[in-house]
């Protein structure tokens, strides 16, 4: 039973949950790759949980609702590893081909 | 005043009872038909009420003739109710979630308001919740008691196709239709709302018939054969079966008949009613005709290629087109198609009398549908048409012309049609031409367009298209004309350029020695209507004469430079200078197709695509003439060389006869390693193939270096007009191995293909060897061969093209419906849902890019310098600044590339100024369009090249031990999206001392390599008295894979097993239970892993440049990810759904597009990597990989209609109307199904007003 999540935590308290996150992946990248993690490996992007701000500015800058959105699962791997909950969006920075650098965003749901 | 309705949107549901009686003009209740008089019977199936067939008659019900009558449904009152086949599933799911006394759903209160918070939240943030009702089936099925009124519940059994049995403790009993109908209505309409049905659309109990629609007699009209005979259509036949059952069970009722009788009636029935909806149900045998052909029935009708979506819906007939067979002309421009005069006059184009017009349109109209200009219909501004085959004073109606009037006229010089050839495989197999009416029968086209519409002349047909309106007639004028198309969508360079004898004859003309006197001066420059002053002659003594490459510089804008290399020979530069030919040849790599940065390829991107076009025309114009000057043959001289190169490729020959004896000694005599994982026949085939492909590369050598460079042959070649360097050395010195399947020809007789050769002979020419050349002749035998190989090519072709052919059609309806947005997004354009942020990531179209680059830096720079005055270079400062500056508005990567390029030249602060703002500009010019249909054209570039792929063709990874599923057959595994490849593979690379460290690599392949206990075992036996199980194992292979004592007795703990000192025999103490049952406990020690890593068959040491690294066979990341001594970072393995779970979607979409590029590398095809990107992100939008197709990405479309085109129409229907969709009609698909135009493109366009009644509306809408 999905719980809490109608219950919007206060914005200090997220904006902390993202901070630790990204600290998270810090920590993983930092030591000498041990244990491995799968942030370290050449096909995973830099994943980021955007914050509520920004979130807001995101969809009313695209004009759409979080559904339409790419999704990306709760059960992801990366998604467990950055702690995010359903309806955070994650920002995406991959390496990109044709323009260096590409941002891409998905939101994290249950299921597709 | 007329009114026009549009649809807004399409509901679907449950006809009620109700609503079928109200909607029935009949109770049809005979089963006959026609009386003796033919005629139609009341209340029988034919009952004139539902409308009528025949010319004279009128209906009784609507009284219109049967042009004007849209029919009227009848109803069937059934004795008993049957069940709908089309609902049996969801009825069998909903009678297992619901209670069998008080109807109620099994879930307590409790979860039933959780559950409905949680959708409801769900919806209310706009977050798919389609999951929910999932996880409530489930619950709610595995509830044994009903919490509401503790009921005990029975499981439920569906019997295919209707039959619904319920397991009672007395046993299974079965649930008569009208029980299971009563259990059904008991359902509330809260707790269906739950299950993810609407009860206002579509109450279970309606899938439950009483009542039976008959549809109205268009729907089946019945035909009269020549001999009078009437047969009607199948449905009519199954109603009057369903009828005459209906009947004989209600004479039963009503006769009290004993109920075994009324069930068998029944069942009857509901085996008639099951057919008449679908015929192809599971597990009911078709119902068929007198003549044993099946009855194709409702389902049938709607299914498949030839259904009703496909055929009629999808696809639609259309008027004002032609088609006739094709031919060559190169007297008319690219753009232009000569148009029969006799199809000429049977189109016609609605031309609108102005006064401007009104004297030219009198004309046609004096001249009458049969003389050419003329015209056949004029409309009067009354709207009435007048046909004028039929009027006599067309001088009087010429006159009466005037402003209002529209005169339909015979299409003429200079209008624009559309042109196509099928298969429609890419964009550019349908464009614009302008017309030219020309004598004789067939269209005629440049041939410069061939290419495009992959046509030929040996008796390929086109069709023509004539655009009636003038909103039609200008986009086909500005998007679609020839020229437009020049640039590739595909690969980013011209797909319309010289062809053949163009590229050879550019050649002739263009190379060193070619010169002219003035005479042929003259007609050269009269072939390219040139008008301007004739250039200084190159050669004035003894009399003026001018180079070629002249001529052809004046085709070239005069301020035109560029530098590139030919094909001809690509050591040497092609040099343009101010619009002159300074150096170099013209052939394909200048003029040709597929070739990026060609003179032709930035004519159209810098000068525009009308000076392509102009360009392309003119030079085509000039080989041609130039050809009929010079002249081209090619004869069997063109492949003699001398008689010392002969002898030289016969020692060759004998030489590799020599050669293959020595290699069959050493394996006879086992004296040849072995590759690991191949048989010796394998190992010997190889390099026997080997072998004898290096003679025909050393043959082929000494012919290339012989032959007379100025052979046709050695001419066409090089330019790339014709053939390849390859199909010369066939011809001049030896065939070669002819395969099929890739291998040696070896089935035949036993042992030996003919009985020519001895039994076993494995003889190169036993083996399909062609010593011969094709100018020296075949032998019989050789013959034999070279068509045996001929065969297997054909088969592979068209298996081919099946396979891609379905491809590409998957790949068109996952894509379609994504188009750009104005912000740049791409979208669908049903949902607007978001695919990618930025189309390609830089939002650059391939089109208007040079191969997928935007701009060459150093190319700008250069062109900007002359322009600039010197100065000292700007600081390095100055231009970080700037790049930080622009990479707010440019994709970075452009950005930084000419920042590095304007360092490297030392550039002033001005050109630094320039250069930035002519990569924005350059930048804003490449961008794609709002309303590209992105997916399309995506789909497209992907498909297309498809039929080029190969088949079965494998990559050998490292020494050949490994093969690497490749080609056709891959590229649908990843578009499939299948759960494993059908050869897995990984790349290890290594990290410290084992990277360089064979011993210690080794070692560790050695761990990865999966060996389970069965591998060991030599032999197994059991003592009986002792009790005891002994095994045998192999000692090569345990040594082999580096297995100790310890390990086995490691994997063995459970069964203390013992192993010997010599650690070669194992000893099992068996217990009792085991003794009785010795097979199974042998298949539990069979499995037992010893060593390595599940799944990993096999792992082989590579050397690569910066350490070894590991290639195994067999895929098991997550485990691998955990060993040591691996680069875990660097880590590789094909299988995508891997990367999905252990490294998450984004690795996932990176993996397929990684996969997906390999694929067109390594078979040569050029596909720009946007493509790519955007399939890869469409197939992981929805966080899990998803197929192309009909349970991926088609699956996850919102609209009803665009499913059900695809695949599985009847099912997607039926799961609709059960939920009681509304299809919105947004998308692409939906929209060709009702005839409207599509929301992309040109389509796009709408009018935005904000008004207080539509306010509402557009709210719910947006739901």
């Amino acid at each position: 039973m999905v719980k809490g999540d109608g219950k919007r935590m206060s914005k200090s308290k997220r904006a902390e949950r993202c901070k630790t996150a990204k600290k998270k992946e810090k920590e993983a990248a930092e030591p000498e790759a041990k244990p491995f993690s799968i942030l370290q490996h050449s096909l995973v992007p830099k994943h980021e949980i955007l914050s509520e701000e920004e979130k807001k500015q995101l969809l009313e800058r695209l004009g759409i609702t979080p559904q339409q959105l790419p999704y990306i699962l709760i059960t992801d791997p990366v998604v467990k590893l950055l702690g995010a909950k359903l309806g955070d969006i994650i920002k995406i920075t991959r390496e990109s081909e044709t323009a260096g650098e590409a941002i891409y965003y998905r939101v994290v749901v249950r299921e597709a | 005043m007329s009114y026009t309705a549009s649809i807004a949107a399409i509901r679907f549901g449950i006809l009620s009872p109700d609503l079928i009686r109200k909607m029935s003009v009949a109770e049809i209740s005979s089963p006959d038909t026609y009386d003796e008089d033919g005629m139609p019977i009341p209340t029988g199936v034919m009952d004139p009420r539902l409308g009528t067939l025949e010319p004279g008659q009128r209906c009784k019900t609507c009284g219109n003739t049967y042009l004007g009558c849209p029919g009227h449904f009848g109803h069937i009152e059934l004795p008993v109710p049957v069940i709908h086949v089309g609902f049996a599933k969801t009825i069998y799911e909903l009678l297992k979630c619901t209670c069998r006394s008080c109807g109620r759903i099994l879930l307590s209160e409790d979860q039933i308001n959780q559950f409905k918070e949680e959708i409801i939240r769900l919806q209310q943030q706009g977050r798919p919740y389609r999951h929910v009702f999932f996880r409530v089936k489930q619950r709610a099925m595995a509830e044994q008691v009903c919490p509401h009124c503790g009921e005990k519940q029975h499981k439920i059994e569906l019997e295919k196709p209707v039959t619904i049995v319920e397991v009672t403790d007395s046993g299974p009993v079965r649930l008569h239709a009208s029980t299971v109908r009563s259990r059904l209505e008991r359902i509330p309409d809260d707790d269906l709302k739950l299950l993810d049905i609407n009860p206002e659309t579509s109450r279970p109990e309606w899938m439950v018939l009483t009542v039976l629609p008959v549809p109205p007699v268009y729907v089946r009209p019945s035909i009269t054969l020549e001999s009078g005979f009437r047969s009607e259509d199948d449905l009519t036949h199954k109603l009057v079966d369903i009828l005459r059952v209906a009947q004989r069970l209600r004479e039963n009722i009503n006769a009290g008949s004993p109920s075994p009788v009324i069930a068998e009636l029944s069942d009857l029935l509901q085996y008639h009613v099951t057919t008449y909806i679908n015929n192809e149900a599971a597990g009911t045998s078709p119902a068929m005709h007198r003549s044993g052909r099946v009855l194709k029935t409702l389902a049938q009708r709607l299914k498949g290629k030839e259904g009703r979506f496909r055929l009629n819906l999808s696809g639609k007939r259309v008027d004002f087109s032609a088609r006739t067979v094709i031919s060559p002309d190169i007297n008319i421009g690219v753009n232009e198609v000569g148009v029969p005069v006799e199809i000429a006059m049977q189109l016609t184009v609605a031309e609108k009398v102005t006064i401007w017009n009104v004297e030219r349109l009198r004309q046609l109209v004096r001249n009458g549908p049969d003389k050419y200009p003329g015209a056949k219909y004029v409309i009067r501004p009354d709207g009435k048409r007048i046909r004028l085959k039929f009027v006599h004073d067309l001088e009087g109606l010429a006159n009466a012309l005037e402003p209002g009037y529209t005169v339909e006229r015979h299409l003429q010089n200079g209008d624009i049609v559309l042109f196509n050839r099928q298969p429609s495989l890419h964009r550019m197999s349908i464009m614009a031409h302008i017309v030219r009416v020309l004598p004789y029968r067939t269209f005629r086209l440049n041939l410069a367009v061939c290419t495009p519409y992959n046509a030929d002349f040996d008796g390929d047909e086109m069709n023509l298209h004539v655009p009636q309106s003038e909103e039609a007639q200008t986009e086909a004028r500005i998007l679609l004309l020839v020229q437009n198309n020049i640039i590739s969508p595909r690969y980013g360079a011209p797909i319309i350029g010289a062809i053949r004898d163009f590229l050879t004859s550019m050649y002739l003309l263009t190379r060193e020695g070619t010169s002219f006197n003035k005479r042929e001066m003259a007609q050269l420059l009269a072939a390219i209507k040139y008008s301007g002053p004739i250039p200084e002659p190159a050669i004035k003594k003894p009399e003026p004469r001018w180079t070629g490459k002249q001529i052809f510089s004046l085709l070239m804008p005069r301020d035109f430079n560029h530098t590139f290399r030919s094909s001809f020979d690509p050591n040497r530069p092609v040099v343009i200078r101010n619009g002159e030919l300074v150096e170099g040849v013209i052939d394909k790599n200048a003029i040709g197709i597929e070739k990026a940065n060609s003179i032709l390829h930035r004519l159209a991107r810098d000068y525009g695509n009308e000076v392509a076009r102009e360009f392309l025309d003119k030079v085509v114009r000039l080989a041609n003439t130039y050809l009929e000057i010079h002249g081209f043959t090619f004869s069997v001289e063109d492949l003699t060389v001398p008689r010392e190169a002969y002898e030289e490729i016969s020692r060759v020959l004998r030489q590799t006869e020599d050669d293959f004896l020595k290699l069959k000694a050493e394996y006879e005599r086992g004296k040849r390693e072995i590759p690991p994982g191949m048989t010796e026949t394998q190992a010997f085939e190889s390099d026997v193939l080997q072998l004898l492909s290096e003679a025909r590369d050393t043959a082929g050598r000494i012919v290339r270096s012989k032959i007379s460079q100025e052979s046709s042959a050695v001419i066409m070649a090089r330019t790339g007009a014709r053939g390849t360097l390859l199909n010369i050395d066939q011809m001049v010195a030896v065939v070669g191995q002819q395969s099929v399947r890739r291998e040696r020809i070896h089935r035949g007789f036993n042992d030996r293909v003919l009985t020519f050769f001895k039994k076993g002979d494995l003889s190169p020419r036993a083996r399909g060897f062609v010593y011969n050349s094709f100018v020296s002749g075949l032998d019989p035998i050789e013959f034999f061969f070279h068509a045996v190989g001929g065969r297997d090519g054909l088969v592979d072709t068209a298996v081919r093209t099946q396979q891609s052919g379905y491809m590409q059609r998957r790949l068109i309806n996952a894509l379609e419906s994504l188009y750009i947005d104005y912000d740049g997004t791409v979208r669908t354009a049903d949902e607007k849902r978001i695919i990618q942020f930025l189309y390609g990531e830089d939002g650059v179209d391939p089109a208007k890019s040079d191969h997928g680059i935007v701009v060459s830096p150093d190319a700008l720079i250069n062109k900007l310098a002359p322009t600039i005055r010197g100065g000292a270079p700007a600081k390095e400062e100055y231009i970080e600044e700037k790049v930080r500056e622009y990479c707010q508005r440019l994709p970075p990567k452009i950005v930084r590339e000419l920042a590095a390029a304007l360092k490297n030249s030392k550039a002033t602060r001005e050109l630094v100024d320039k250069a930035f703002e002519e990569l924005e500009r350059r930048y804003k010019e490449s961008r794609v369009e709002p309303g590209d249909a992105v997916g399309v054209i995506t789909a497209q570039s992907i498909g297309e090249p498809g039929t080029q792929l190969t088949l079965r063709t494998f990559h050998f990874a490292g020494v050949r031990e490994q093969s690497i599923l490749l080609g056709l057959p891959r590229l649908i595994e990843i578009v499939d999206a299948r759960r494993t490849p059908s050869t897995p593979f990984m790349r290890l690379p290594l990290t410290g001392e084992y990277a360089h460290n064979l011993a210690k690599a080794k070692k560790l392949a050695k761990q990865l390599q999966f060996t389970k206990f069965g591998d060991l075992v030599e032999e197994m036996s059991v003592n009986y008295k002792r009790g005891t199980l002994i095994i045998k194992l192999n000692r090569e292979i345990m040594e082999d894979r580096g297995i100790t004592k310890g390990d086995i007795e490691k994997a063995l703990k459970l069964f203390e097993g013992k192993v010997d000192e010599d650690g070669e025999t194992v000893t099992i103490k068996l217990k009792e239970d085991m003794l009785l049952n010795i097979n199974k406990l042998k298949e539990r020690l069979d499995v037992i892993k010893v060593k390595g890593v599940r799944k990993i068959k096999r792992a082989i040491v590579k050397q690569e440049k910066d350490g070894y690294v590991i290639e195994t066979e067999g895929s098991n990341l997550k485990e691998v990810l955990e060993i040591p001594g691996i680069d875990h970072a660097r880590v590789e393995t094909n299988d995508i759904y891997e990367i999905a779970e252990v490294l998450g979607i984004e690795a996932a979409r990176n993996a397929i597009i990684k996969e997906a590029k390999n694929v067109m590398r390594e078979q040569g095809l050029d596909v720009d990597i946007r493509h790519l990107l955007l399939l890869a992100d469409m197939m992981t939008v929805s966080g899990a990989v998803r197929q192309i197709g009909r349970h991926g990405v088609v699956k996850l479309k919102s609209s009803v209609l665009a499913r059900a085109a695809f695949e599985i129409s009847v099912q997607t229907l039926m799961d609709a109307a059960a939920r009681g969709e509304v299809d919105n009609l947004r998308g692409n698909v939906e929209r060709i199904l009702i005839g409207k135009e599509i929301p992309v493109g040109t389509g796009m366009v709408t009018l935005l007003m904000r008004h207080a009644a539509g306010q509402e509306e557009n709210q719910n809408n947006q739901q």
